[in-house]
C-alpha cells in the first residue's frame, strides 16, 4: 500500500468534520489543491497539522504567546508561498522547514531585541493534580512538567532536533533536510539532548 | 520508522507524550483560515501563458500613445516657446530693450499679478524677461558700482506702476534698462509671495533653529512640510524625548526618504503606541527584520484602520518607493491584517 494512501486511511480515524473525499487525500494533494484555489483543502491540511505544529513552536519558543505568534507567521508563510509549492518531498517536511525558518528569524530578533526576553511568558503548568486521582497520574504530570523545564534548558539546536524527532515524528534524513544540516550532526544533537535530559530528569526515569 | 537505539529513548518519548496538550487560540485559527480563504479568494494565481503577451502589447501601445501625445504640437507649452528663442539668440538680443520695455509697459501697471496672480501665468510672464536679461549679464558690475541702498530703496518704495513708467522714461542705457527690467520682473514675484511669513519665521526662530516646534502643542499651525523646511534642527529622537509625538509624526511623514537619516526607517513601536493609544502590535513584529517598512505599515494600518494616517502612509510609501512598489507594500500590509 502506498504511503500516501496509508496516511489517508489513518486520517479517516480522526475528525470527520471534513468530507471523506478530502480526508482521503494526502497532504501533498491537499496543498496542490489549495494552490489551485481550493480553500477547503487548506482547512483540512490545517486541521491535520494544527496541534503538532503549535506544540513544536510553543516548546521551541518557551512561551505560548510567542509560540502563537510564530505559529501564525508559519502558516501565513505557507499561504503566501503556495504558488511556489512543489511536492518534491513530504508536505510535513516542507511545513516544518517553513517553521524552522520562522524560528531562526525569531531567535535572531530575540538576540537583537532584549525586550523580547523580558516579555517572555512561561508555558502553562501541568494541570494541578486532583487529590482523588491515583498517585501515579500526579507523578506523570509532575514529570512532564519537569521535562518541559529541562527542554527549555537545552541549547536551541539540540532542543529543535529533539522536538522534531518526538513531535514531528521525523527520521534523521528529514530532520537534516528541515534544518539544513547533515544527518550525522542531527544524530549527535539528539544524542546530546537525550543525555542532558536524562541528567536533568535524574531519578525520575 | 526504524531508528537506531542510540538516538531513541523510549522513556523520554513516553514522558514527552504525557506533557499537557497545547492548542492555539481559536481566534488564531480563525485568522489563519480567513487569511487562507482571502488569499485564494482574491484570485487563484494560475499560470496564463497569454498574459505575458498581453502585457507586452499593452506596454507597447501605452508607450506609443505617450510618445504621440508628447510630440503633439497642441500640447507642448514651454518647450516650443523656449526653442525658437534659443535658436534665434541674436535677434532676441537686438530686440531686447524694446521687447522688455513693451512688456514692462504692458505688465507692470496691472495690479492683478501683485495680489492674486495665478502661479503659472506669472511664471510665463517672468521667464521671457529673464531670457532677455541674461545676455546682458555684464551690466551687473555697472549696477554693483551704483549705490545700491538708494537705488533699491527708490525702486522698492515706489508703486509698481509708477516705477515701471519712470523706468521707461528715465532709462539712459540699454544695460541699465536690462537690470531694471530684471528687478521689475522680480518685483511682482516678491510682492506676490507671502514675504512677511518667512521673515516672521526667521525672526521668531532661536539660533538653535527651534522655531519649528516652539508651539507647546507640538504641531499646531503650519503644515508639516513647511515646518520641517523652516527648522529641521530637532531630530526625531529629540522630539520623542521631549514628548512631542505629533511633531515627531509630522517630521517623519515630511522627511526625505532618500536620506539615510529619515526617521521613517527607524520608526519604532513606541511612537505608534503613544499616537494610537494601543500598547503593542505583536502581529506586526513577527515579519522579517529586513521588512522594517512593511512592519511599520502593518502597524499603522492595524492601529488606525480607515483613518487619516493611513492616507498619509500610503502617500509616503508611494513617494518613497515609487508608485508600484509603494502600492505593493500597502497591499501587503493590508493583506496581513488580522
Amino acid at each position: 500500500m502506498a504511503p500516501d494512501i496509508r496516511r489517508g486511511i489513518y486520517r479517516l480515524t480522526g475528525d470527520f468534520s471534513g468530507s471523506v473525499h478530502m480526508t482521503l487525500k494526502s497532504d501533498e494533494d491537499l496543498m496542490l489543491a489549495y494552490r489551485e484555489g481550493d480553500a477547503a483543502a487548506f482547512d483540512e491540511l490545517y486541521r491535520r497539522h494544527r496541534p503538532r505544529l503549535y506544540r513544536f513552536l510553543a516548546h521551541e519558543a518557551g512561551s505560548s504567546a510567542i509560540g502563537e505568534e510564530l505559529y501564525q507567521e508559519a502558516w501565513l508563510r505557507v499561504i503566501n508561498a503556495r504558488a511556489r509549492y512543489q511536492p518534491t518531498a513530504r508536505f510535513t517536511t516542507w511545513l516544518y522547514t517553513v517553521a524552522h525558518n520562522v524560528l531562526l528569524d525569531y531567535f535572531r530578533r530575540r538576540g537583537r531585541l532584549s525586550r523580547f526576553e523580558e516579555t517572555r511568558e512561561e508555558l502553562p503548568d501541568a494541570p494541578a493534580c486532583p487529590r482523588q486521582e491515583p498517585e501515579t497520574v500526579c507523578a506523570d504530570a509532575w514529570q512532564a512538567s519537569r521535562l518541559r523545564d529541562c527542554l527549555e534548558g537545552l541549547p536551541e539546536e539540540q532542543r529543535e532536533a529533539f522536538l522534531l524527532k518526538e513531535q514531528g515524528d521525523f527520521g534523521l534524513d528529514e530532520i537534516a533536510a528541515i534544518t539544513g544540516t547533515g544527518a550525522e550532526t542531527i544524530k549527535s544533537r539528539v544524542r546530546y539532548a537525550i543525555r542532558k535530559l536524562r541528567q536533568c530528569l535524574e531519578g525520575l526515569l | 520508522m526504524s531508528q537506531p537505539d542510540d538516538w531513541h529513548d523510549e522513556a523520554l518519548s513516553r514522558l514527552y507524550r504525557q506533557m499537557p496538550e497545547l492548542t492555539p487560540d481559536p481566534a488564531t485559527d480563525a485568522k489563519i483560515l480567513a487569511a487562507a480563504r482571502r488569499a485564494v479568494g482574491a484570485g487563484p494565481r494560475r499560470f496564463r501563458p497569454w498574459l505575458g503577451g498581453l502585457a507586452t502589447a499593452a506596454v507597447v501601445v501605452l508607450a506609443v500613445t505617450l510618445r504621440l501625445e508628447a510630440t503633439r504640437p497642441g500640447l507642448a507649452t514651454a518647450a516650443p516657446e523656449a526653442a525658437p528663442a534659443a535658436a534665434s539668440t541674436a535677434p532676441a538680443i537686438a530686440e531686447a530693450p524694446a521687447a522688455a520695455d513693451a512688456k514692462r509697459v504692458e505688465t507692470a501697471p496691472q495690479p492683478a499679478p501683485l495680489t492674486a496672480a495665478p502661479a503659472l501665468p506669472e511664471k510665463q510672464r517672468v521667464q521671457p524677461q529673464r531670457r532677455y536679461a541674461e545676455p546682458a549679464s555684464p551690466a551687473e558690475p555697472l549696477l554693483a558700482d551704483q549705490p545700491p541702498p538708494t537705488a533699491e530703496k527708490s525702486v522698492a518704495n515706489r508703486p509698481a506702476a509708477e516705477s515701471a513708467d519712470t523706468r521707461v522714461a528715465d532709462a539712459p542705457t540699454p544695460q541699465v534698462r536690462e537690470m531694471e527690467s530684471d528687478s521689475a520682473s522680480r518685483a511682482p514675484t516678491e510682492l506676490a509671495a507671502p514675504a512677511p511669513a518667512p521673515k516672521a519665521l526667521l525672526s521668531a526662530a532661536p539660533p538653535a533653529g527651534n522655531a519649528l516646534f516652539s508651539d507647546p502643542a507640538g504641531n499646531a499651525g503650519a503644515s508639516a512640510s513647511s515646518k520641517a523646511a523652516a527648522s529641521p534642527a530637532l531630530s526625531y529622537q529629540d522630539l520623542m524625548g521631549q514628548g512631542k509625538y505629533a511633531a515627531a509624526w509630522d517630521l517623519m511623514m515630511s522627511a526625505d526618504s532618500r536620506q539615510s537619516s529619515d526617521p521613517w526607517t527607524t520608526l519604532d513601536q513606541d511612537l505608534l503606541a503613544r499616537l494610537t493609544g494601543k500598547a503593542t502590535y505583536p502581529r506586526c513584529t513577527v515579519n522579517p527584520p529586513a521588512d522594517e517598512m512593511l512592519r511599520n505599515a502593518c502597524t499603522l494600518i492595524w492601529a488606525s484602520p480607515g483613518s487619516e494616517p493611513q492616507a498619509a502612509l500610503r502617500k509616503k510609501l508611494e513617494s518613497t518607493l515609487g508608485r508600484d512598489a509603494g502600492h505593493g507594500y500597502w497591499w501587503r500590509a493590508q493583506r496581513d491584517l488580522p
